[in-house]
Parts: structure tokens; C-alpha cells; sequence
């Protein structure tokens, strides 16, 4: 069936979409439509989607009247090609068109990074030539990746390497070109959609955050528990593709994914073969594992809950077609990848978009550091009384002002905190930071360690200082991993501080009910706070066992 | 056997019987330019030929669409 079929029986299934995209181009972009719209559908995200008109990006960027505006798109597809926007700063005007409409709109950017034009003046002279169209398209193409790489909640979809992967002669159709506005063949647009569902799903999902690893066959050939420590296969030959694939998880680990191990043996089995000499992956690169005859699932669902995260951030890689039934069948958020029989094919098994990730918050890439942390931690609790525990934990808070440097962590803790969420209110990139730069708001973003090491930046909260009489709180996330520890009262502590500084005694917060924010309607009850109605929140210090640290006085 | 009103039926979303020659672009509203896009691709991909850009431009009818088809030794 082809993709314009299968999108028009899907509108007519009468689903509901639970997101909105516009789509703005250069060219007829309704022929791009079907693609990703299948291709979204295909990544469990239900899109209503629309074409603008054509050849009208800056316009409809620009004019808040436009009908890409009247729409209020969650997410704004924006395609330029170097063809129509060829010359100086033509592409960076579109860029930052874009940029804008996307942060007034409130909606995530997915902005295509425009191919190279194939029209070549000097044939093959053109690679000589430093101004010549694969020169200029480059700089082009980098001066806008640097631009908007930085525009919080913008992502980037490369359609040079979809070029690359289809072939030139296969991507381009001159005649739909010139008739229709359609330069491209449907293979070229169906790789393209692909590649754009995955860009628009990176821009609306958090990445996941485990990888769960089978051992035999996926991390070494053959049964360590048949064939011994000794004998399973990491080359010379064959088995060097496990190699390859074990420094691609460690690749992975050191953009913060937590690496954990799943496998059906004796223990012991397992470990030798981790101490075998040209093992890559080590035992203490495991965040956590689960060794034994259990089923699949729960192991994966144990780690899981060791990790602190949920099955749906989890990817579990396994050679076994069955074992990755299983655990499908019996976790419906898990995702999957199969590690091929023949293991030099690995590469195409983990392009999927359950492994796509945004580059790493320097949050992000201490992830794994912080779990070692978080097992002395442990430790300490299971040594000493409740209430000793916190007193010895040394826990200190310190709230400041965000740099601009944090807007995209900012960014990544309204995506990703769901328990100590006020409201659930997803805010943009680009909203936080107009929040972060208006007067009216104090924006303070929340770090937080003890003796065993920082926990990073776990949360941020908005005040909106409206009348300057009442502050009112608009945003107040604490990640999951600094619960429990009397971090949300020293932030609730700070926010009256910094209320006082503008002359406000009162803070009113509207605590709504959200799927899994139970602490955070159970703290701000406790605050005398009622859900789903504006209360006022009642004043408190900072725990004693807490100390804040004051250097963040700036602006608010 | 794949025949030309049946590739047509898929594409313009319309029941096969529906499809006579004087079908096309004046007279069937789902034939749209986007929808002309499809048919020429999918015919293009249903029997292995290539139309030029002018063909393409002129094959508005079924009838048309058949006849170019003949001139590469298709009979659809």
C-alpha cells in the first residue's frame, strides 16, 4: 500500500490527535505530508498534520496573522532548500524566521538542514573551488546548525544523509520538479519522512534512558554457560563484531545512558567472561544487572525500578526473537532491538528511533557517576536511623538565577520531571526563555548535592511576579532522584525570599492533578494548598538538616 | 493480472467500475495535482516504464494515460 493510501485510512479511523504539525517549505509540501505522517503513526505519535502554502516559509514565519500562526502547531516542520534560498544569508534569514515563529508559537522547531544543490557551474572543478556550491552549501548548511542548535527545543533533520543513504539519481525527479513543485521521487520523500518522524518525535519525547543488554549472542558468540569463559567468540574473525558493538554501548554510556545486563546463566559464568582480556564493556560499567533463570520481563522490570525510571525508558537488546516477545508482550512500553545472528549487521539493528538522543545536558553525561553515588548513599542508609540519615547526608541546595548556558536544561526538566510537577505545563525551549529574560518573571533554576556527590541541576521553578502585590508560581519541578530529601521546602523557601526581595509576602500556586504527580499534590497540600483550585501557599524555611547556598542572588 | 483502472482505483481512492476512459483530471475530483503525481508514479512503478515530462504533463485521461502506455509496448 502506498504511503498516501495508508494515511488517508488512518484519518479515516478516527483516531484522536494528540499533536499538531505544520509543515512550511520551499517547495509543494503536501507531497511530504503522507510520509510523515506514516511514519509518525509508526512511532505510536498521532499527528494532525498540515501543509502551508508553497514556497511561503518567511511569510508564514513572520506574519502573526498568517494561517500557520492561527493554527498554533505544536510543531513546526520547516524546509528550506538551498535551491530556492541559494546566496548570501538566504538560508540564515529562513533559520531565524523559523526560530522565531517557533518560539512566539510555543511550538518545538524541527528545521531541515537544506542538501547540496546538484547544479555544478565547474563540473568537476567544483571541489576545487572554495566558493564554489559545495563549498558555499556547507558553510550555509553549518552557519545555520550552530544557529539554531542553540535555540532551545530546536532539532535539526539533516536531508543531505538522506541524499546520501538514497543515492542522488534516486532522490531527485526533475520533471514532478517542474510541473509540480516536487523535485523529489516518492523513495527519496518516503527516507525523508522517516527521517523527519524521528526528528519530531526526538523534539517531543525525552530520550530513553537504560539500555538492558542480553550477554550471550549479543555481547559475545555462542553460550558462556556451554562453551566457557574461554571459548565464546570475541575474534579474531566474526566475534569482533561484538567488539565493535560493546564500544558502541560504551559510546552511549558516555552520553549518560545507564548500561544494564539481563542474562539467563550462572553468575559466575558471566562474570568470567566479563574478565576476559579484549572485553570492551566492563562489570563497572553496569549501572545494574539481573542474572538467572527468571523470566525476562522481570528482570527488566526490577532494573528498571533499581534505575528510578520507568519501562518505557528502557531499550533491551537480545538475540532471541522469543525472549524479545516475551518481554513486548509483557511490557508494552519497553523497546526493542534485535541483535541480528550474524553480528556484523548490528549497525542497521540500533538505527532506530528508540536510541535517537539529543546531544547530552553536562547533567546528562554524569549520569552514570551519580548511580555509583546513589549505592553509598544506600549504604549510609542501611547503617544508620531515618532520622540520622538525612543529618549525615549533608544535603545542601543551592538556587540561582539560569545563564543562558542552562536554558536547555531547563528545557529537558519540564520534558522530563512527572512526580514533583506543579502542573504538567510542557512549556517550549524558547518560552522558558523569554521567561528567563522577562521582568516580570523570576525564573531560578535548582542544584542540589550532599557529601556524596552534586545530583546536578534537579530543579527550577517560575514566579510570576504579576501586580508585584501576589507572586504567583508557574512552573515548580524537582526531578524524582532529590525527592524525599526537604529540597522542595528549601525551594519553596527561596521562592518567598525571592518574592520579599520585590516587596510580595503572599504566593499563590495552582497545584493541578496529572497522572503521576501525586508527591507533588501531596506537598503542596501539605503547604495548605487545595488541587485544581488557586490557594495560597503557606510559608516555610528550609529543612535544618538542608543548607542553602547563597550565591544565586542575582536579578530576582 | 495488474491493470491500469485498478492502479488508478488505489491511487484515487475510488471503486474500480468507477474507472472508465474519459476518467481524469477535469472531470474526477480526487484526480488532484498531487493525486496526478501518484497516478504517474504508480503507474510508472506498475509497469516498469518511464513517462517524459511532457507526457506526464498531457496523460490527463485514462484514455491518454493508456495510449502513452502503448507507445512503450504496454497494453494495460
Amino acid at each position: 500500500m502506498t504511503a498516501a493510501a495508508r494515511w488517508r485510512e488512518l484519518l479515516r479511523s478516527g483516531r484522536r490527535p494528540d499533536v499538531r504539525v505544520r509543515l512550511l517549505g520551499s517547495f509543494t509540501m503536501d507531497a511530504v505530508l503522507p510520509h510523515l505522517g506514516t511514519a509518525l503513526a509508526d512511532l505510536g505519535v498521532v499527528a494532525e498534520i498540515t501543509a502551508g502554502p508553497f514556497n511561503q516559509i518567511v511569510q508564514e514565519c513572520v506574519d502573526p496573522r498568517s494561517e500557520t500562526a492561527a493554527l498554533e502547531p505544536d510543531v513546526l516542520v520547516v524546509w528550506p532548500r538551498l535551491e530556492e534560498f541559494w546566496g548570501e544569508g538566504g538560508l540564515d534569514e529562513v533559520a531565524s524566521a523559523a526560530t522565531m515563529a517557533a518560539g512566539r508559537l510555543c511550538a518545538r522547531l524541527v528545521l531541515v538542514l537544506p542538501a547540496t544543490p546538484v547544479d555544478r557551474p565547474l563540473g568537476a572543478g567544483d571541489a576545487s573551488n572554495p566558493t564554489g556550491v559545495a563549498a558555499s552549501a556547507a558553510s550555509a548548511r553549518e552557519r545555520v546548525r550552530a544557529a539554531v542548535c542553540d535555540a532551545p527545543g530546536a532539532v535539526l533533520c539533516d536531508a543531505e544523509e538522506t541524499v546520501r543513504a538514497v543515492g542522488e539519481q534516486s532522490a531527485y525527479d526533475h520533471r514532478l520538479g517542474v510541473l509540480f513543485g516536487i523535485p523529489y521521487t516518492e523513495l527519496f520523500l518516503a527516507a525523508m519522512g522517516q527521517s523527519l518522524g524521528r526528528s519530531v518525535a526526538l523534539a517531543l519525547r525525552p530520550a530513553r534512558k537504560v539500555v538492558v543488554v542480553d550477554a550471550d549472542n549479543t555481547l559475545w558468540g555462542g553460550a558462556v554457560g556451554e562453551i566457557g569463559a574461554d571459548g565464546v567468540d570475541l575474534g579474531p574473525g566474526p566475534g569482533e563484531a561484538y567488539l565493535a558493538f560493546q564500544d558502541h554501548l560504551l559510546g552511549l554510556r558516555a552520553n549518560g545512558v545507564l548500561l544494564a545486563l539481563c542474562s539467563k546463566n550462572l553468575e559466575e559464568d558471566v562474570w568470567a567472561a566479563f574478565s576476559r582480556r579484549e572485553m570492551r564493556l566492563r562489570r563497572d560499567h553496569l549501572s545494574a544487572w539481573r542474572v538467572g533463570w527468571r523470566a525476562k520481563h522481570e528482570a527488566i522490570t526490577e532494573i528498571a525500578a533499581e534505575l528510578g525510571v520507568g519501562v518505557d525508558a528502557v531499550v533491551f537488546v537480545d538475540d532471541s526473537p522469543a525472549e524479545l516477545a516475551e518481554a513486548t508482550a509483557a511490557l508494552p512500553g519497553l523497546a526493542t532491538v534485535a541483535m541480528p545472528a550474524d553480528p556484523v549487521w548490528w549497525r542497521a539493528a540500533v538505527d532506530t528511533a528508540a536510541l535517537d538522543r539529543l546531544p547530552p545536558t553536562a547533567d546528562d553525561m554524569a549520569r552514570p557517576e551519580r548511580l555509583r553515588q546513589d549505592r553509598d548513599r544506600d549504604q549510609l542508609r542501611q547503617t544508620v536511623a531515618p532520622e540520622i540519615y538525612l543529618k549525615d547526608l549533608e544535603i545542601w541546595v543551592e538556587a540561582r538565577d539560569p545563564e543562558p548556558a542552562d536554558h536547555r536544561r531547563l528545557a529537558q526538566l519540564v520534558l522530563k520531571t512527572n512526580q514533583l510537577n506543579l502542573n504538567g505545563d510542557r512549556l517550549s525551549g524558547q518560552r522558558l526563555a523569554e521567561l528567563c529574560a522577562s521582568p516580570d518573571h523570576a525564573v531560578r533554576l535548582v542544584t542540589v548535592g550532599d557529601r556524596f556527590g552534586d545530583y546536578g541541576q534537579v530543579g527550577a521553578y517560575v514566579l510570576e511576579l504579576g501586580d508585584r502585590t501576589t507572586a504567583r508560581l508557574g512552573l515548580f519541578l524537582l526531578s524524582c532522584r532529590a525527592l524525599g530529601r526537604g529540597v522542595e521546602r528549601a525551594m519553596v523557601a527561596d521562592a518567598f525570599a525571592v518574592a520579599d526581595r520585590h516587596g510580595i509576602g503572599t504566593i499563590l500556586a495552582t497545584v493541578e492533578e496529572r497522572q503521576r504527580n501525586e508527591p507533588a499534590r501531596r506537598f503542596f497540600t501539605s503547604l495548605g494548598c487545595r488541587v485544581g483550585v488557586e490557594s495560597t501557599v503557606d510559608a516555610v524555611d528550609a529543612p535544618s538538616y538542608v543548607s542553602v547556598r547563597e550565591s544565586g542572588v542575582g536579578r530576582g | 493480472m495488474t491493470t491500469l483502472e485498478g492502479v488508478l482505483a488505489e491511487v484515487l481512492d475510488l471503486p474500480v467500475d468507477d474507472i472508465g476512459e474519459e476518467t481524469g483530471r477535469d472531470t474526477t475530483a480526487e484526480w488532484t495535482s498531487l493525486a496526478h503525481v501518484q497516478v504517474v508514479t504508480a503507474v510508472e512503478g506498475a509497469f516498469g516504464v518511464t513517462l517524459t515530462t511532457r507526457e506526464i504533463s498531457e496523460v490527463t485521461t485514462v484514455g491518454r494515460l493508456r495510449a502513452v502506455l502503448r507507445t512503450k509496448g504496454v497494453s494495460a
